[in-house]
Formats: structure tokens, sequence, C-alpha cells
């Protein structure tokens, strides 16, 4: 990592204008948007800047050079101007020596003349001795002895003209002017070497920030989920400044294939890297610069409007590295646009902290462009598709459906914790399908993915005309490849619990057609709730074949043993014994499973295939009219079934006027409509439950408009349970079913009892009643799909 | 005693300001610059100014100027690789007390050229962790300024003392821990900014 002492500004990028971001070098990772990667700075500058250095030193270093020389040459003239020089001294001295001499013989002949001795003059004034010792009291003042020879007073020697005086003046001056010379090259020399000493210091140093320079990788995020980004890549430098750094998105536009952002990237210079000029330059503009012309900031969402794509944003209270200066100009700013992925605002929820980008550095162009962290994803993955058939299985076509019907698909309001399904009227085929479409989205707390939205449709049909809604998942057409095959899901709860199920099991198809629908999830827990909690499988249909009519059941697996999650009926009044079944529910009629699970414990959720299921509303408090399994139904995957349980099945076909009843092992069942037996006999043999073994009957006119007013009964004979069911179309148009138990013939084990774990294709016990709900005249709001909306 | 017709006093001829008796001297702070260089005497640099930002942890910085570089050019360039220690203390005319402040390895050398005069500028960076810090008051106050986060900016006189980290106690009972001190020391002149919150 880069020094702390390092400290960094984007002025490159300031000054270069329209270059806006960084660079950085993907090193690792991706999952989830954060990256290892190694910030790109502009070395190139900090290169030239170098090279720049280097040319001043090779310019210095022939400077010294010559000034060297210069001043071995100046110092070879020397010694000549010092031997005139002394010579010149010499003959000075000699001359001066001459007249000192003169002057002594002079004093010799006067006598001593010592001013100590002489009193000048009451003033006090007395003599000073230059430094040859001669008086320079003046001459008016000094009383010179006559000679003591001849009594006569003598002139007493005056200074004479020295010539000789002038040439050492000169031969000083000379030498004098050379040695200055040398001396102001020497300093100019010094100077070169200080200069050159700096200057050396200056490339050491720069040369170590290269080295640096290369060593500054950091967990970076993307602003969008791609996890899939390599080599050079382009960074957001948050207020402009190196400290927080954030990819920019990755997403690629598949109109143009593109990258969706395809700006020309900068590159950070560091600030050791510029000049003083440059760094001081910076350092006073770059507050200004920040908050005048800036280029990313970070907020926080307050309020989304996903039909325009625009979201309210409150900005953080921005510090520039220079000063401490609020660089934030805005504190808040409303409806900024939201350009994200493939679905702009469909990402974001309140609360996300964003970037946003001020396109041209302009305060008034904001734009979010992606999240500080933890960026969710945007994928809309084809889920399913439908039609609306009548019972004569004509497919209703949307043209046929009265105007405004298509207004009106709509899509309830949001919930707190519900979206709603995106649905796509405009995606129907030649054929009539429609395409459903689901969101993946990250859930705000817990980041993990999920299905944000869930669908609500209404259609205003004629109550009286008999629909049938198909539905078609084209998971098992190639999509779950499309999803990625273990992609990771969640479905929301209506108590806001979270469950992933991941890893869907490619035995879809590993039991043949008529068990094609089974697929298994492994549920993980990621809330932690107080145990026992309670777990809502809502009836996972969108993974189901359109065909079937009715859902099976729920079972899961827990500390290695598999326990039935009740399915579908509270009636069926099979107590339960089982601890992980003691915080059950009773049933929860939404073809979901109610069952209580432990936290932090992994289950492996086996659900057989589901079925559309419809339901009449009236308004929002639903109820459902009949469906579902008469019976437990047990997956068996790893249970023994004893044989003393009875199962039948009623299999539901395609179309409304074949509906089968599979009943399965050796047990008599007996279906009656309206009161006449229509089928009766042996539901195959007891362990198997392979095609072959099926016993497929027909319901005679189940299915039929005019059997509606049917009652229909299937009672199961001995051995256990002996139990009847009655299925009887009301005046209302809602069906009603009453069940009795017969008195059990035989004694019969807890089936979660049984330890013995081997066969497994025989369990799925019960007896599920498909079909009987599908004419069901339309009104209302149609429930179905994955969530519950309470 | 008898005075002579032209006695005379010493203070007569003196030259002005030397004291026929030395005065005792108030002790006064100092500042030195020794420049340090393995094998080489160390030396001690007249300096023009010392800048100083001391930080606690993070790098603290040193700036020595220093005039008329090129009296010394072969010293400094001798000890350009060495280190520069910045003690502070006091002295009399009759000793010297100093204590080490800082020290930096010489990490730039800078060499302004101009007209009027040449100067060279030493800095360095140096980490270092204060790790016992103290409770100081100061004293001399020029200004004091709290900035709308809380944070304390003071101006006052140099005080050897103080440190990063350092408890600095207002009066009317404020108090805030110094995150940052800057010295300035130019000829005889001294203050530093002691920044906390």
């Amino acid at each position: 990592m880069i020094k702390c002492n390092l400290f960094f500004m984007a002025c490159a990028l300031m000054v270069m204008g329209g270059l806006i971001m960084g660079k950085a070098e993907i090193v690792s990772g991706g999952d989830k948007g954060l990256y290892e990667a190694k910030i790109l700075y502009d070395k190139e500058g900090v290169q030239k800047y170098l090279d720049r250095i280097d040319i001043r030193l090779e310019s210095l270093d022939t400077q010294v050079e010559d000034l060297e020389i210069k001043i071995d040459e100046l110092e070879a003239e020397l010694p000549p101007l010092e031997t005139a020089f002394e010579a010149a001294l010499a003959e000075l001295q000699e001359a001066l020596e001459e007249y000192r001499s003169k002057l002594i013989d002079w004093h010799d002949r006067h006598g001593k003349w010592d001013g100590v001795d002489v009193p000048v003059n009451s003033a006090g004034t007395f003599h000073v001795f230059d430094w040859e010792g001669f008086s320079i009291v003046p001459d008016s003042l000094q009383r010179p002895r006559p000679d003591p020879k001849t009594g006569q007073e003598s002139e007493r020697p005056s200074m004479p003209d020295i010539p000789e005086m002038g040439d050492h003046l000169q031969a000083k001056g000379e030498l004098d002017a050379k040695q200055g010379e040398i001396d102001r090259v020497k300093n100019a020399l010094d100077m070169k070497k200080l200069e050159k000493a700096g200057l050396e210091k200056r490339r050491q140093q720069l040369n170590t920030l290269l080295t640096t320079l290369d060593e500054d990788v950091r967990s970076v995020w993307c602003a969008d989920l791609s996890e899939d980004l390599s080599g050079e890549v382009q960074t957001m430098e948050v207020k402009g400044q190196p400290d927080q750094i954030i990819l920019t998105p990755g997403y690629v536009d598949p109109d143009t294939s593109e990258p969706h952002w395809n700006m020309e990237a900068g590159a950070l210079t560091p600030i050791l890297g510029m000049t003083p000029a440059q760094a001081a330059f910076n350092w006073a503009i770059l507050p200004g610069w920040q908050k005048w012309k800036p280029m990313y900031l970070v907020g926080e969402i307050t309020a989304i409007d996903s039909e325009n794509d625009t979201a309210d944003i409150t900005f953080d209270d921005a510090r520039s590295v220079a000063q401490n200066l609020p660089v934030a100009y805005w504190e808040s700013y409303p409806a900024i646009p939201v350009k994200y992925m493939s679905c702009n605002s469909g990402a974001f929820s309140v609360g996300d902290r964003v970037v946003v980008e001020f396109a041209n550095q302009n305060l008034e162009e904001p734009k979010v462009i992606g999240f500080e962290t933890n960026p969710k994803p945007c994928d809309m993955i084809f889920f399913y598709r439908w039609q609306l058939r009548r019972v004569d299985d004509t497919v209703i076509s949307m043209e046929n459906i009265p105007p405004g019907v298509l207004d009106s698909f709509q899509t309830t309001p949001d919930g707190e914790n519900y979206y709603n399904w995106e649905q796509w009227s405009n995606y129907a085929d030649d054929d009539n399908w429609h395409y459903m479409l689901a969101a993946l989205q990250t859930h705000p707390d817990t980041n993990a993915p999920y299905l944000a939205r869930s669908s609500w449709i209404k259609i205003d049909v004629d109550p009286d005309e008999i629909m049938e809604f198909i539905r078609d998942d084209l998971l098992d057409k190639g999509l779950l490849e499309h999803m990625g095959g273990s992609r990771v899901f969640a479905f929301n709860v209506h108590d806001e619990r979270f469950y992933v199920f991941e890893n869907v099991d490619p035995e879809i198809d590993r039991e043949g057609d008529k068990k094609k629908r089974q697929l298994y999830f492994e549920a993980t827990w990621i809330n932690g709730n107080p145990a026992p909690a309670t777990l809502h499988f809502f009836s996972l249909n969108a993974f189901a074949p359109t065909q079937s009519k009715m859902s099976g059941g729920i079972d899961y697996k827990y500390n290695d043993r598999w326990y039935a999650g009740h399915s579908y009926d509270s009636s069926h009044g099979r107590p339960s014994q089982d601890p992980a079944e003691m915080g059950m529910l009773p049933g929860i009629w939404n073809g979901s499973v109610v069952a209580g699970l432990y936290p932090d414990e992994e289950y492996l959720v086996y659900m057989p295939w589901q079925t559309q299921t419809l339901y009449k509303y009236d308004g929002y408090s639903w109820e459902f009219s009949l469906s579902g399994t008469t019976a437990y139904l047990k997956t068996a995957r790893y249970h023994e079934i004893d044989g003393t349980e009875w199962r039948a099945i009623v299999n539901g076909q395609s179309t409304p006027n074949d509906a089968y009843v599979l009943p399965g092992g050796s047990k008599s069942v007996t279906v009656t409509v309206d009161g006449n037996t229509v089928w009766s006999g042996s539901a195959g043999s007891a362990n198997d439950l392979e095609p072959p073994s099926y016993l497929e009957k027909d319901f005679n006119g189940i299915g039929d408009t005019a059997l509606q007013e049917k009652t229909i009964e299937i009672t199961f004979s001995d051995p256990v349970p002996e139990r009847k069911y009655v299925f009887e179309k009301l005046d209302g148009g809602s069906w009603e079913w009453t069940e009795e138990i017969l008195p059990i013939s035989q004694a019969r084990p807890s089936p979660y009892r049984n330890p013995r774990e081997t066969d497994s294709r025989n369990a799925k016990k019960g007896a599920d009643f498909f079909g009987l709900t599908r004419y069901q005249p339309w009104g209302g709001l149609i429930r179905f799909g994955t969530t519950w909306y309470p | 005693m008898p005075m002579l017709a032209n006695e005379w006093a010493w203070q007569d001829i003196s030259p002005v300001g030397f004291k026929p008796f030395p005065e005792i001297s108030i002790s006064r702070n100092i500042l030195v610059v020794r420049l340090e260089a393995g094998g080489l005497k160390n030396i001690e640099i007249p300096a023009s100014s010392i800048q100083l930002r001391l930080r606690h942890v993070r790098a603290s910085y040193i700036r020595v100027n220093i005039p008329d570089p090129v009296r010394y050019t072969d010293e400094i360039l001798a000890r350009s690789d060495g280190v520069m220690r910045i003690f502070t203390g006091y002295e009399t005319p009759a000793s010297r007390w100093i204590e080490e402040l800082i020290y930096a390895n010489i990490q730039n050398v800078y060499f302004t050229r101009s007209d009027t005069r040449n100067q060279l500028a030493l800095a360095g960076t140096r980490f270092r962790t204060y790790s016992s810090p103290k409770s100081v008051s100061l004293n001399n106050i020029f200004s004091l300024r709290v900035d709308d986060e809380g944070k304390y900016n003071v101006r006052c006189a140099l005080d050897h003392f103080v440190r990063p980290q350092d408890t600095v106690a207002l009066s009317g009972g404020e108090s805030f821990t110094v995150k940052f001190i800057s010295v300035t020391i130019q000829h005889d002149n001294a203050w530093m900014d002691v920044e906390g919150e």
C-alpha cells in the first residue's frame, strides 16, 4: 500500500479538464463487484519530470566541469602574479627600508626624538605611531633638534617618491583581482553543486515514488454489479480525491455493445511528482474546483421515483483534503436521473448510498450511476410464460380481452418489502404466450439476492367465463442455464424473513416425466430468528411446469433426517410427533408449507412439483376454493414407506377435460361423481411409482363445464386411512369440500419415525386432486406466483 | 585616594557597549541545527528559519533554511545523505543545555538563487509516535480559534515542551488534544500553531 505520508491530489484530472476519471488495473476479485485493483497513477508525468531533472543535471555536470577547469586555469595564473606581488613587495620594503634608515640616520644625528619627551602642548595631544614606528604628529608640531655635530638644523628627510609603491599596489591589485575572480567562480561552482545535490535528491525521491506507485493495490468496489472486469478499468475519485476510489460501472449496453461509460480516462498525479509550483497551485484551487466543478460525490437516496427513474439524494458533508473546506455544493438534490445497468432505478432502494456523477462537471447535471459499495444486481430473468385458455382449450388472445383489460394489468402498490413482478404484456408472442420477468435484486439488509418482485395481475373478465390460466415454466426449457443453474435465490416472505434456495438440483429429470417437476433446493437460513421459527414456503410454482394444476408438498431434512413439511391441508388431522414440527402452524392453505425450523441449521428442502394455483379473491382477502392434497404428501427419498400407508394420486392433465386419478400402492380407491362411481380400483403396486405402475383413470367429465356442479367423491379404502373427500360446487361458484375420516382399520406407524431410510420413490403418499380448481370463475384479483401478499 | 591630574577612567575610553565587568545574563532559549553523517564531525549550522510540522504517527516535517549556504558547501554536501537534528534548550554565557526535539533524514535539498541572496533549504520527514502524552498549558497566546467542527487552532509563543498527543488545558475549563503543531522560527521571532480537537 501507499505509504500514508504520500498525499495525492487529482491534479492531472483537473488540469486536463475533460478527463474526469482515473485508471486502475484489475488484479483479482470481482465477486459481488469487489475487486483488488492497482491504481494506475500518472507515472508518465513523473517520468517526464525525471527527464527534465536529468537534463538539468547533465547541464549542471557540464557547468561544474567547466567551472572547475576555469578555476584550474585561473589558479594557474596565480603563481606569476604572486611572484610579481612578492617581488614588488620586496622592492617596496627595500625602498621603505632605505627611507627608514635615512630617517634613523637623521634621528641619530638630531638626537632621539620621542614624542613622549616632547611636551607638545597643554591640550594633552599625545603621539600616535604608525606601523613603521614613525610619529604621525604633524610636522608643524615637531621640533627637531639641531645636529649635535654641526649644530645646524637639517631638514628631516621627507618621504621620497617611491616608485616601488606603485608597482606593489599594482601587483597586489592584480593578484587580488585574480583571487577575486577565482572566488567568484568558486562561488558559482558551489551554487551549481548545491543545486545539483538538490536535484539528485529529488531524482532519488521520484524514483522511489515510481516504485511506490506500483504498490498501491486496494480493494475497490465497482459501482455496478459487474463481476467479470479485467485489465485496465476506469475509476471514479469521489470528490476528485484519491482517498475514495470506485470503479466505473462496467455494464455493457446490449444495444450498442459499448461500455455504458465510455469516457477517456486520465490518471492521478501524486503530489510528490509535481513541481512545487504545481503542487501549490493545486492545493490552492483544489477546494474550489471540487465544489464548483464536481465530478463524483456520494450520497444517500431519500426517495425513488421508479416510473421516471429518478431519485432524491442527500449528499454527504464532503470535505476537501485541502483546508478541510466543505465541497459539496448541494446538500440534497431532488429527482436526479438514475442510470444503472439495465434497470436504472429498479436496483435501488431508499437508504442506499450511491455515486452521483456530475456530467460535464456541471452542478446542474447530476446523475446516479451506481452504488458506493455492494452494488446490487439488475438481472431481469424470463421466469415463466403464461396464457389464458378457455375450457375448450382455446387460447384467449390478448386482443380478445376487452379494451382496458390490458391497461388493467397492473401491479399492486409497493409494500414496504414487496415489489411487483414486472408484467410485460407486450412480450406476448404469436401464440399468445406472455412472458413474465422477475427482477433479481439484493435485499438491503442481508445483501442476499432475492426475487424482488412478486406478481399480481388483475384481470377483469367476465365472471361467467371459465378460463384457465396456463403457465409454462421456462426453466425446463433451458432457461435454467440462462439463470446460471446454481444461482442463488431467495424469496421474500410476508414476515420479512429470507431464505436462500440455491443449487437447483439437476435431478429434475431423474425420475422421468412424471416426476420431472420435482426440484430440490438447499434452504439456508439467512436471518436468524428465535428457534423454532416458522418458515413459510410458499408455492414455488414459478419453477413448476404449467400443465400441472396442484401442488405436492415440501419435505425437509434436518439432522440428516427427513421430515415431512406439511403440505397444504391443515385438516388432514395427522398429529405431529416430531420436534421439528412442533412449531408448525396448521396448514395455511395457499400452496405453502408452514414448518417450524431451527435457525442456523441447513435444511434440504424437497419440493415436489408444484402447480399453478388459482384463488379467488374478494378484495385482498382471499380464500382458496379447492385444491391441494387431501393427505400429506411424503417425499420418500430416504424413507421406507410402510406398507400400510395408503396413497392415491390424482393427477391433473394439461387440459381440463382430462383429469386422471392415479392411485398409488395396492390400495383401492373409489371415485364418484354425483354419487356415481366413475372409477374404482387398485392403485398400482405398493412400492413403485414408476409410470408403468401408475393407474391412470380418467375422471370422466371433470373439467367439463357441465360438471361443475357435480360432487366428486373419492374414497380410499382399506387398509388405512379411510377417508372420503367430497367436493361440491356451490351456487356461488366456489368449491367446498368435506373430508370424512373413516375408522382407521389398522394402526400405522408414524412414517416420520421410521428410521429406515431406504427406498425413495414410493414414498409419495397422499392424494392430490388436480384439475378441480381450474374452473373457477375469475373475478377480482387472481393471485398466483411466489409470494404471499398479506 | 587622590586623583592624578591626567588620571582617566576606563569607561571614558572603552568601546561602546563593552562593560568593565560582566553582568549576569539571563539564559536565552536556543534552537540548534546539527548536521550529522557517519564518520564525519557533527556541525552546527546557522539557520535563518526553521519550520517544524509535528504530528503523531503521521509524517512530521522539518525544514531548515540556511542563508548564504556557499560558505558551507562542502560541509553540507558531505552530510547531505545524513541526518539533521533539531535541538532545543537554553544557554547562558557560561553553559548550554539542549535537548533533541526531533530529527529527520535529509530527504530534500532545495537550493534557491536570487539576485539578493542564496538560500538552501534542507527538508525531511519523520514518523514518530508520541506515546507518553502529558498535560500542558500554553502561554502567550496570540490567537485562539475554534472552527465549526470543534477543531482548536491556537497561535502562541514557542513552547519547547509541547508535543502531539499532549492535552492542552485552556482557561475556562476547555481542553483539547494536540494533533498537529506547526512551529515557525525566523531569526529572533518564533511562534507555533497548535491544532487539535
